[in-house]
């Protein structure tokens, strides 16, 4: 499988027929190449999240290339300020619950390059292992990027399915493994930050995304 | 009993001093520091010096212990932090004085089971 996320934010003028209309396109550009197509707005509460949220695997990386002209054109338009976009490829990690996710959540996060290579392979380590210790998490997939635009030089990508927000919203961020251990990879006064940057975007989903 | 959002949470920095400078050090991190935490909501408990002498030719380490009443606290001081660029800036002008610095974030550990929610 061969993934693609975008988060895409209009202009502050457009208004809602403009960008719909844009995200409709682009549905239907990339559709017939895709083996699975996720355009949602976000939900509020991100963190250089984006309006939209728009995600497509494939079975192979050539399937995403026959697109990505067409993809990249209609996203160079006035009504789309800014797009943050990798190319990425994970497996997931099963739920250990059969709770049906409403929520989806992704985090592209920007390394230090200059970072020890070992400690990268720690910060992914200990990343990947939230769900061992936070329960509200369902599916999960930690990914490299490829290749990557946008606001930073993303490196990774964390995705995660929730039963509802309140998984995201609370135990995610309440955990201790979380603020006081996983934290310390981004939080510079902790003297261990290696994560430059971040988008934090969320949006609801109809149906499980992360998926072998 | 003891609630997750009522443990008190205890953020610790670590941070060995060049030779001879932990007292000008200290007084700086007071001084340049501790207000704008305060602010952010941290409770300064102790500081700490070892060896409890100051030394001239070798490294004292300093120990600061801050408290802060729960886990949205906690979060409400790092996003607070991590807006603040005098906050990024005293810890850049900080490397002048520190051969290393670590902080850690703890609980008593009869607070471990409401933290953790089990």
């Amino acid at each position: 499988m061969f993934e693609v996320t975008k988060l895409i934010r209009f202009a502050a003028d457009v208004d809602a027929s403009a960008g719909k209309t844009v995200l409709s396109e682009l549905s239907a550009d990339v559709t017939p190449h895709a083996r699975r197509v996720l355009i949602r707005p976000t939900l509020p509460g991100g963190i250089a999240a984006g309006d939209v949220i728009a995600r497509f695997r494939f079975d192979a990386e050539s399937d995403w290339r026959a697109a990505q002209n067409d993809v990249e054109r209609r996203l160079w338009t006035a009504a789309v300020e800014h797009v943050d976009s990798v190319t990425h490829t994970g497996t997931p990690r099963p739920a250990k619950h059969d709770t049906r996710p409403t929520v989806y959540r992704t985090l592209l996060v920007a390394v230090d390059p200059s970072t020890d290579p070992k400690l990268v392979r720690q910060f992914e380590s200990e990343t990947a292992a939230m769900p061992d210790y936070i329960a509200s998490i369902g599916a999960s997939q930690l990914s490299r990027v490829h290749d990557a635009s946008g606001s930073a030089r993303w490196t990774h990508v964390w995705e995660q399915e929730y039963a509802d927000l309140d998984g995201l919203t609370g135990p995610y961020m309440t955990h201790p493994y979380h603020w006081a251990h996983i934290d310390r990879w981004f939080d510079s006064e902790r003297g261990q930050r290696v994560v430059t940057a971040l988008c934090h975007s969320f949006c609801r989903i109809d149906e499980p995304l992360l998926v072998p | 009993m003891t609630h997750t959002a009522e443990a008190t949470v205890y953020i610790v920095d670590e941070m060995v001093v060049r030779p001879g400078r932990a007292r000008e050090f200290l007084s700086a991190y007071l001084e340049r520091y501790a207000p704008g935490a305060e602010e952010r909501g941290l409770t300064l408990e102790r500081a700490l010096v070892s060896p409890p002498v100051w030394l001239d030719d070798q490294s004292n380490t300093v120990t600061v212990t801050w408290t802060v009443p729960g886990v949205d606290a906690w979060w409400q001081q790092r996003w607070a932090a991590g807006r603040d660029p005098g906050v990024a800036q005293w810890w850049a002008d900080a490397e002048d004085w520190l051969i290393s610095r670590n902080r850690s974030t703890s609980c008593a550990v009869e607070d471990l089971a409401a933290v953790t929610g089990v």
